[in-house]
């Protein structure tokens, strides 16, 4: 059987932490409670908890603590993102630049040539038509300015990671079509490895 | 007016300490970062760490600097190799192409997500038409690893596609050259030794349902044709023996259902008995017959979590054991530990940032309509086309991965646009499914701290965290990712 709901209502120091915390404190406790914010007194947040119903619900003093705690929580981790921010932005931006399309393709393309067992019975030559990567030194600081440009300005509209360009259009000097299935193929081994996902 | 008092917290350097997230985990915290590194600290480590006092030239601050978390001290070459690394999928395209050669199944599975129609009512076979329509469009992508994945229905219901489309492929990839997976997903009851020897000559992979020992299962998965059970069982082992040393086999899985929660050991004990790999335990999908049959054999995420637990209890046990010629392992496990223990991810489409519908994968249903991901053609079958991003031989391949559902979902399962999940301390080795958040929940954002799967993703991860503490354990769950010496081509989505 549910235990009663149980209420507890306090004020937040906005001095102390910032309104974004508090707010993701609040959604934080929102699998345990229905939470209301609003204004306080001068200064401060007014925060209303009232536990959803379960088995073994908290009393008000720990609904009461638990929040504090993840207050405190939230705060730090408010501080670790904001004070790290550009650097996160700069490793990963990093990483972008250096895993551009036609650095990507070029190293995938030489992986599938090696597991295409079409072409190695076939004797076909390797499929890596792919472009040479840029130098990345070279590249670095247009494309990060370029990135950044995108990011800021874009409405989502490109295809900067090239997902969208059809494999003949990406790989045209490789593309003679099939023409559809002949006899039966000699039996040969499927690529190595393991399964994406099922039902 | 007095200073209000400062949070009881340790202080914080954020001149020295670098990016990190946090979790408590009993006495101890953990902290990771992008680049999927942790370390558990205990309590004063960790307020050292924080406040920036921790030793240069102790072991703890070099590991810790050594994995990107002290801010004066990092290698941005060696950070952003690794990141890129670890997110190398997002320049692939869709590898994961699922084809829906017919919704006919001979079976009534209690959970069925794919709303499977009578085994007579043939309106829903693909043709051979759309059926090369849809071998066209998967080479289309510009992924060099593609793994065409069979699906239903049950697919063998029509064999006459499934054979056309193994040959047109392996035909089409003598020009394409790419690293081609053929997946057939089979209850194995429409098996004859004439079909085997077909798919097993091109090399095709098998995945079937095994539910657990034939009580459960036949109880699940109820088949007017005989025993489903002894059946499967009987072409799972044949199919083994005939794989043996191949570059392609057969892999089970089962869905757990409440019948299910009782049964962990059965269950793995079961799974180990007959020679499997692993065992893969899947919770329900608010989708298909499922929804209908939830008050029947739906479950809590929390008491998924217990029984996950004591089976995952009973692998380890087994590892241990040493009874078992290889290594035995939970599947759902394993992707995560691979993404804690080493710098490669897995590329589980579920599990990765953004995920991989529509640009990581497609689903073409029996008519050749396309969807982002194999959730959304399932809600196709429950009324609902927000998914469907196109069609097989119509349009262009750029406006259906391009599609505005395809934006919208590569956003909104984008982890650093969750609110919850761009703080949490799993984020490195985690992903959301906007399309099962626009089920449950009603929108693809989802809310996390009341959604079932991530209390699932979180209670589990929390368990391998607590798990690895234990070095018995974590020698058991690295051997897991050990890759056979030269066997493994590195391609995205085909990686066991």
């Amino acid at each position: 059987m549910s235990r009663p709901t149980t209420e507890a209502s306090f004020e937040v120091d906005e001095r102390i932490y910032p309104l974004e915390a508090v707010q993701n404190a609040a959604y934080a406790f929102t699998d345990r409670a229905f939470v209301r914010l609003e204004p306080g007194d001068a200064g401060k947040l007014k925060v209303s908890l009232s536990s959803k119903p379960a088995p073994e619900g908290p009393d008000a003093d720990t609904l009461r603590g638990e929040f504090d705690n993840e207050l405190v929580h939230q705060a730090l981790r408010l501080r670790v993102s904001e004070s790290n921010r550009k650097i996160r932005e700069f490793v990963v931006t990093k990483a972008l630049v250096s895993a551009q399309p036609s650095a990507v393709t070029a190293a995938a393309a030489a992986e599938a040539a090696v597991a295409c067992v079409e072409c190695a019975a076939e004797g076909a030559p390797s499929p890596s038509a792919a472009p040479e990567p840029a130098r990345i030194d070279e590249a670095l600081e247009k494309e990060i300015d370029r990135l950044l440009a995108e990011i800021e300005g874009g409405d989502g509209a490109g295809d900067p990671l090239g997902v969208a360009v059809p494999w003949e259009e990406k790989f045209g000097a490789k593309a003679k079509k099939a023409e559809g299935p002949k006899a039966p193929a000699k039996a040969k081994p499927a690529a190595k490895g393991g399964k994406a996902k099922r039902r | 007016m007095s200073a209000p008092s400062a949070p009881a917290f340790p202080p914080y350097d954020p001149i020295k300490t670098g990016p990190f997230r946090f979790r408590k985990l009993g006495a101890k915290t953990l902290v990771t970062n992008d680049l999927g590194r942790h370390h558990l600290l205990d309590e004063e480590e960790f307020r050292g760490f924080v406040a920036g006092t921790l030793e240069p030239g102790t072991p703890l601050h070099d590991r810790l600097a050594a994995d990107g978390f002290v801010r004066d001290r990092m290698d941005f070459d060696a950070l952003a190799e690794r990141f890129a690394r670890r997110n190398r999928f997002l320049w692939q395209g869709p590898a994961l192409h699922v084809v829906v050669t017919t919704l006919r199944c001979n079976h009534r599975c209690l959970y069925c997500h794919a709303s499977a129609v009578p085994f007579s009512d043939a309106a829903t076979d693909m043709t051979v038409e759309t059926a090369r329509k849809v071998v066209d469009r998967v080479f289309e992508s510009p992924s060099q690893a593609i793994t065409i994945e069979f699906q239903g229905g049950e697919p063998l219901a029509n064999w006459p596609v499934v054979e056309f489309i193994v040959e047109y492929a392996r035909e089409k990839n003598k020009a394409a050259g790419k690293s081609l997976w053929l997946n057939l997903v089979t209850n194995l009851t429409l098996m004859d030794e004439e079909k085997l020897d077909w798919l097993l000559a091109r090399g095709v992979n098998f995945c079937t349902s095994i539910d657990g020992p034939a009580d459960l299962h036949d109880a699940n998965r109820p088949w007017s044709g005989g025993a489903s059970h002894e059946t499967a069982i009987g072409w799972f082992r044949k199919i083994d023996a005939r794989t043996k040393r191949k570059t392609f086999r057969i892999d089970a899985l089962l869905t757990v259902t409440r019948k299910s929660l009782t049964r962990a050991r059965d269950i793995v004990d079961h799974y180990a008995e007959i020679g499997a790999r692993g065992v893969f335990l899947r919770p329900l999908n608010p989708y298909g017959m499922a929804v209908a049959t939830w008050n029947k054999i739906g479950y809590t995420a929390d008491e998924f979590l217990a029984f996950y637990e004591e089976a995952l209890d009973r692998v380890l046990e087994l590892n241990r054991e040493r009874t078992l010629r290889r290594p035995f392992f939970e599947q759902a496990a394993r992707l995560y530990l691979a993404k804690i223990l080493t710098d490669d991810d897995p590329n589980f489409l579920d599990l990765r940032s953004p995920c991989g519908a529509g640009i990581g994968q497609l689903a073409y249903n029996w008519d050749g309509s396309v969807y982002t991901c194999d959730e959304g053609r399932m809600l196709n079958r429950m009324g609902d086309d927000t998914f469907k991003i196109g069609a097989a031989g119509e349009g262009a391949y750029a406006d259906v991965v391009g599609h505005p559902s395809v934006r919208a979902l590569a956003v909104a399962s984008t982890l650093d646009n969750q609110v919850a999940c761009t703080q949490c301390a799993y984020k490195p080795y985690c992903g959301v499914c906007p399309v099962q958040c626009y089920k449950e929940q009603g929108d693809i954002m989802g809310r996390m701290p009341t959604n079932s799967r991530c209390r699932i993703s979180k209670g589990i991860l929390d368990m391998l965290f607590a798990k690895l503490q234990e070095p018995r354990n974590e020698k058991v769950f690295r051997a897991w990712l050990k890759k056979k010496k030269g066997a493994e081509v590195d391609a995205l989505y085909q990686r066991a």
